[in-house]
Order: structure tokens, then sequence, then C-alpha cells
């Protein structure tokens, strides 16, 4: 190819955009054609730039190296990694008191993508084991050497799915979720611990009329799976424990996104919760020994809340009731009939400003209020009581954003028992179903987001 | 003595042989099914010592075959992808591209359907799926039936880029192996829609639409005004070498290029 000053003016451009940025070698086509358009370069030799562009593309970028499949229209990899020193006591109520300090790590990674034809898909990696936490914490390797990858007993160090689900959505008013996935209802800590995503399967429906919206959340959740249903010989038959919940949402826009009002009233229903064919893990009468037990679990939450900017600074006020429809019987089975009025649950909390951007700070406070028989304590947050109902208390926080990947945060609570007459009834991090009368909780994190 | 005149024959025919020269194209359907082999007998006349093993199976195939190192001459009606280049580069292979043949992305209808032009939109909305039915374009009412080429294709890839905004096809698309079973199927389906390139718009039976009033022909491939216009190519591993070389240069010569024109393409000059 002979070289004219032209056509070195224009391998330079071109150069120049390579040079420029690797990824915008794809981009050079447009260039390329209108400099084959003004007669600078022919095809062929427009053709042998391209080819070295996309050479040096596909050489020096990693996003060259991909070789994603033609079904993926987006693909998204985020996640964060969090340090956190934390502070429990608890005070049983002889006054022998529990301290347990500890520092803690958690990571977590998520992969979304869409697909073609409404599909999408998330699959997230975590540590630890449980359900309400991702935490692991440091140096816990009581029956390992030291730093020894997990322990025997709950191998948290481990990273392990905790999220994986497929998603259906032939429009933006309705969608269906199959697997184990991020909690669809809107809710608060006092029902649902955050870090519990459900398994099962979900429906979701939403629509707006002007500035009202509807919305309905189902769920059918697979609480408990029986390894077998029907077992051989005389054993007794096992079945599957559900948790269906309904949710209906009200909406109204008063400006804009940022003032609203918000109502999600929700029934939950628990389906083959009748003690004696559970799966092991939740079998039996809840009782001061068992705390596990879904017995007799009607509950109605409804979740209320108030956003708007106050003095330039988005603003939130929430409250949340909960009762539970069957508390009589959950109450005559822990052995205390004359408690059965233990059935409600409420918090009620403020927050200011909303940390994201950096230097950007928010602050919030919250009472919360659980009688013994309100709620499933498999459910209830892990931190703020212990993993426990018939728990109430203060908790206050704040967040301060570091930088826009970076948070910092600080938890306290502090809470006592409801009913001095029962225990508080949970599996909770400073023992279980034990006599505790009163609890304090320090959390520090530090957060970095990807 | 006989023996020794079998083995005198038999060393002849062996020298014969090493002498031959055998060169092996892979790849697009497009090139592969009528260009290249028309191509390839004139060289033989010309060049009585050389065979030709052509495989047209796609353009996919053709790139793999360079990398590979499995073929002299991959053809594509398509350019190679990033990865593509990068598992090339990976395995110290080059993908050199020549620019052969122009061709347009022709879109056909069944000879007897009464559509005739559509527009840009149109045909984006008709492929991926969003109009289902001739009477949302000014045909009689009747279910389109979408036929494309396989994903091997560069064909397929060139029309979703080209035409379709990358969107993805109907899923009720059927897929084709190559352009002679499309014009074929559109032949016989009085609702049926495809593409296939300059080459086969010959096909009886089939109608070749008119793209926002411009139809697919050398004048306007050439002054790129046709729409689903794009080069075709023989990729090679670096700038080609001995009959590569010389069947590449043949294609490009004033013989080559008649033949080009002859069976359908639109020739460089």
């Amino acid at each position: 190819m002979a070289i004219t000053p032209t056509k070195c003016f224009a391998l330079l451009a071109s150069a120049l955009i390579g040079m420029a940025s690797a990824a915008f070698a794809q981009d050079s086509g447009p260039l390329l054609d209108l400099l084959v358009k003004k007669g600078i370069v022919n095809d062929q030799e427009a053709e042998t730039l391209r080819a070295e562009l996309v050479k040096d593309f596909a050489a020096n970028t990693s996003a060259g190296k991909l070789n994603l499949s033609s079904n993926l229209t987006e693909l998204r990899l985020s996640g964060d990694v969090r340090a956190r020193y934390e502070s429990r006591t608890g005070e049983l109520t002889s006054g022998d008191h529990l301290e347990r300090d500890r520092f803690r790590y958690r990571f977590r990674t998520g992969l979304t993508g869409k697909l073609v034809n409404d599909w999408s898909f998330g699959v997230r990696l975590e540590t630890a084991t449980g359900s309400r936490s991702s935490n692991v914490t440091m140096g816990d390797e009581a029956s390992g050497a030291p730093f020894a990858k997990g322990t025997s007993t709950t191998n948290n160090d481990g990273v392990y799915v905790g999220q994986i689900y497929m998603t259906y959505a032939p429009s933006p008013a309705f969608s269906v979720t199959i697997g184990r996935m991020p909690n669809p209802l809107n809710t608060t800590l006092m029902v649902w611990d955050g870090d519990i995503n459900p398994e099962g399967f979900s429906e979701q429906f939403k629509h707006r009329d002007g500035q009202n919206e509807f919305s309905a959340v189902l769920g059918q959740f697979l609480y408990s799976a029986a390894s077998t249903q029907n077992a051989f010989g005389a054993a007794p038959n096992v079945q599957d424990a559900g948790l269906l919940a309904w949710q209906g949402g009200y909406k109204r826009y008063i400006e804009g996104t940022s003032t609203f009002f918000q109502i999600t009233p929700t029934v939950y229903n628990y389906v083959h919760a009748n003690e004696t064919q559970n799966p092991a893990a939740i079998k039996g009468e809840f009782t001061p020994a068992n705390a596990a037990a879904i017995n007799n679990l009607f509950v109605i939450e409804v979740p209320v809340e108030f956003d708007w900017v106050l003095g330039g600074v988005p603003s939130r006020a929430y409250a949340d009731f909960a009762i539970n429809l069957d508390a009589k019987q959950r109450a005559k089975k822990f052995g205390t009939p004359q408690l059965d009025d233990q059935n409600k649950a409420y918090t009620v909390g403020f927050q200011y400003g909303k940390a994201v951007n950096k230097g950007e700070w928010d602050a919030r406070i919250f009472y919360q209020y659980v009688q013994a028989f309100a709620l499933d304590a498999n459910l209830v947050d892990s931190d703020i009581f212990d993993s426990r109902t018939n728990m109430q208390g203060l908790v206050v926080g704040a967040d301060y954003a570091l930088g826009n990947a970076t948070m910092f945060s600080v938890t306290a609570a502090q809470a006592k028992r409801v009913n001095d007459t029962i225990i508080a009834p949970g599996a909770g991090d400073i023992g279980s179903n034990n006599a505790l009368d009163k609890y304090w909780l320090l959390q520090a994190d530090i957060v970095v987001k990807f | 003595m006989k023996k020794s005149l079998f083995i005198l024959a038999a060393a002849l025919a062996v020298t014969g042989l090493l002498r031959a020269e055998k060169l092996v194209i892979k790849g697009s359907d497009t090139l592969g099914a009528k260009l290249v082999p028309q191509l390839a007998e004139e060289y033989k006349a010309k060049n009585p010592g050389v065979s030709f093993e052509i495989a047209a199976e796609g353009s996919t195939t053709g790139i793999a075959a360079i990398i590979d190192n499995t073929a002299q001459i991959g053809m594509s009606s398509r350019r190679a992808k990033p990865t593509e280049m990068s598992g090339a580069g990976a395995k110290g292979v080059s993908l050199q591209p020549t620019i052969v043949a122009y061709d347009g992305i022709a879109v056909i209808v069944n000879a007897n359907g009464p559509v005739s032009t559509l527009t840009k939109r149109q045909v984006e909305q008709i492929f991926a799926g969003d109009i289902t039915d001739w009477s949302a374009v000014g045909g009689s009412a009747g279910k389109i039936s979408i036929y494309t080429r396989n994903t091997s294709s560069g064909t397929y890839q060139d029309f979703k880029d080209l035409a379709m905004k990358k969107r993805d096809y109907a899923g009720s698309s059927q897929k084709m192996a190559g352009n002679e079973q499309i014009a074929s199927e559109v032949a016989k389906n009085p609702n049926g829609i495809g593409y296939v390139g300059l080459a086969y718009t010959d096909t009886p039976g089939i109608k070749v639409i008119s793209i926002e009033g411009v139809v697919p022909s050398k004048e306007s491939v050439l002054a790129k005004k046709y729409p689903y216009a794009r080069p075709t190519f023989y990729y090679t591993n670096g700038e080609p070498t001995g009959e590569a070389a010389k069947f590449v240069a043949f294609t490009l010569s004033e013989e080559g290029q008649k033949i080009v024109e002859k069976v359908g393409f639109v020739p460089i000059r």
C-alpha cells in the first residue's frame, strides 16, 4: 500500500484513536467509513486498518477477550467487602453478664444479567453459612490451626451461593422470579432480617396511574423441605413446610419521586406447619426449649413510610405494625396460655439524610417492640435484638460516605424484655432461649462496594 | 523387468502427487457456494497442478480454520470478531482480511406477495418479531414466516448488525443452512420473508424488496446507498503466500473480478 501524506494523516488519526483507548477501536468504524467516503483511503486500506485496531483491542483489553453469549444483553458484576467491630452484651435475670467482642468481615459478590426474550438472572456468592448473616469472625478457628479457613462446625470462611434466581418480566408491570432470591417483599428488620434470601417463587405486579402506584407481591417460599415426603415402613410422613406471603401496595407520589407515602400490608400464611410432621429443623411446638418451631403463626404486617425532603435533605419516617392472629394457640403450646395477648409488634423510626456520594451522611433512630408470640423468631433481624422476640428497645445509627464506594457506619442498640414472666425466645449470638433480661449492641463498619 | 517398470511408474505417480498443490478453502456459504468454486475451476484450468478442497459451512468456520491452520484461505462474509482476533493472536496467527467482492443482502419475499417495499424500521420489526402479520406493512393478512441463516453464518450476524440494530431474531424464525435454501423456502411460502446475497436473487418465485426506495444492485452497493451492503473477505494468516497468494491475486485480477460480477456479486472495481 502506497502511503501518501493524506493516508498518513488518516492512519495517524486512527492510530490516535487506538492509543487514546483501545476500547475505541470498536467504534472506529464510522471514522474509517468517513475516510473512505472522502477518498482518503480505499476500502481495502480501511479494512486493514480496522483489523489492526481490532487486534489491538483484542490483545490489550479484557473486553476484547470476553466471549459473551449472544443471548446476554447486559452483565453486571458488583459486590461489597465489609470489616466490622462488634460488641454484644447480655445480662441475664440473675445479673450474670456475657460480653462478646468480635472483629468480623463479610464478602459478597453478585453477577446479574439481562437476557433476550425478557429473562434475567442473578447469582450472588457470599461468606458464611447462616441464612441471617454473611459475617465471618476473625480468628474463629477453635478447632483448627491459627488462620485456618473456617472451623469444623461452621466453615464460615467458605464462599456460598447466597442468591441464585431467574426472572421473567414480559412487561414492566409484571415479573415472576424463581430460585433463591432477594426478598421481594417491602418489609422491615422487625419481621425479616435483611440477609435472608427466601427460596421459592414470587410474582410481582405494578401499575402506576398518575400519582398513584398500585402493586402486589406474591411469594410462595419453601420454608423447609422434607428429604422424603412418604417414607418407607412405619416412619411418619413428612411434608414440606411453606410460607405464603401476599402483599398489596399503594404508593402516592406527592412531589417527584422523592416525596411519597407508601403502605404495603402483608399476610403471612405458614403451610404444613402442623408441629409433628415438619422437617426436623423446625419440628415440634414453639416452647421455651424450641424457638425454631413455626406452629400457629398467621401474621399480618403493615409497613408504612413517608419520604420527603427536609431542608434539602432526603428524610424518611416509617413504621411497621404486625399481629399474629393465631397467637392464642402459640402461647398455649408455649405453656403460657395467660399470655395470649402477647401477639403484637411494632417499630417506629426516622432517618435524616442519605449517604451515597462522598461526604454525604445520614442518621437514623428507631424504637422496636416485639411481643413473644407476634412473629416468627427464625426471620427477625439477627443483630438488633439478637434474633429474639419478647424484646423492646431503641436503636440509633449513622452512615458517612468516605468515598463514593466506601462507607463508614455505626449502629448502637439497647434493649430489654417486653414481658418479664417469660424468656426472650430465639437462637442468638449470646445464647439460645436463655433468661436474657437486657441487651446492648455496638457495631462499627467500613464497607467497600464495587 | 515388469517389477522395475511398476516401481518406476509408482515413483513417478508419487512424484506427481507431491508436485500437485492442494489449496484448502473453508468458510462462508455466501462465497463458497457459487463464487469460489467458479474461481477455482478457472484457476485450475490455468494451473493444472493445483487442486482445491472447498468447504462452505459458514464464515465462522472459515475464520476458525485460519486460526487452527486447517485452511490457507478462510472465506467470510463478515469481519472477524475481537474474540476471534484474540484467539488468533494467542496462537500466533494474524488474521489478515482481503476484500474480494461486495455484496448486498437482499430482503426477499414470495413473488406473489403484494409487498414490494419496506422501510428499514419495518425490516427490523419483522425480523425481530415485533410485526408478525403482513397486514401491518401493507400486505394481505397472513402470519409472516421468517427465514434466516444459521448462527455460524456471517450473513446471519451481518444482517443483525446492519438491519436489526443487533437485536435478536424472532423466536419463530426458521434457520436455514444456506442462501439457496432460504430462496427456495420463500419461493414456496406466500407468507415467507428472508434474506440472501445478491448472487441468489435470481431464484424463480422470489421478489427482491426495495428498502426505502433502494433496490440492491451493483450501482447502489458501490455507491453505498443500499443500507445492507457489505464487503466479503478472504482471511489469511498474515499476507498470503505460495499458492494461496496466487489464488488471492487471481480473485482480485480483472479476470477474477469478471467472474465475481458474472456470479452476481459486485466487483471491487
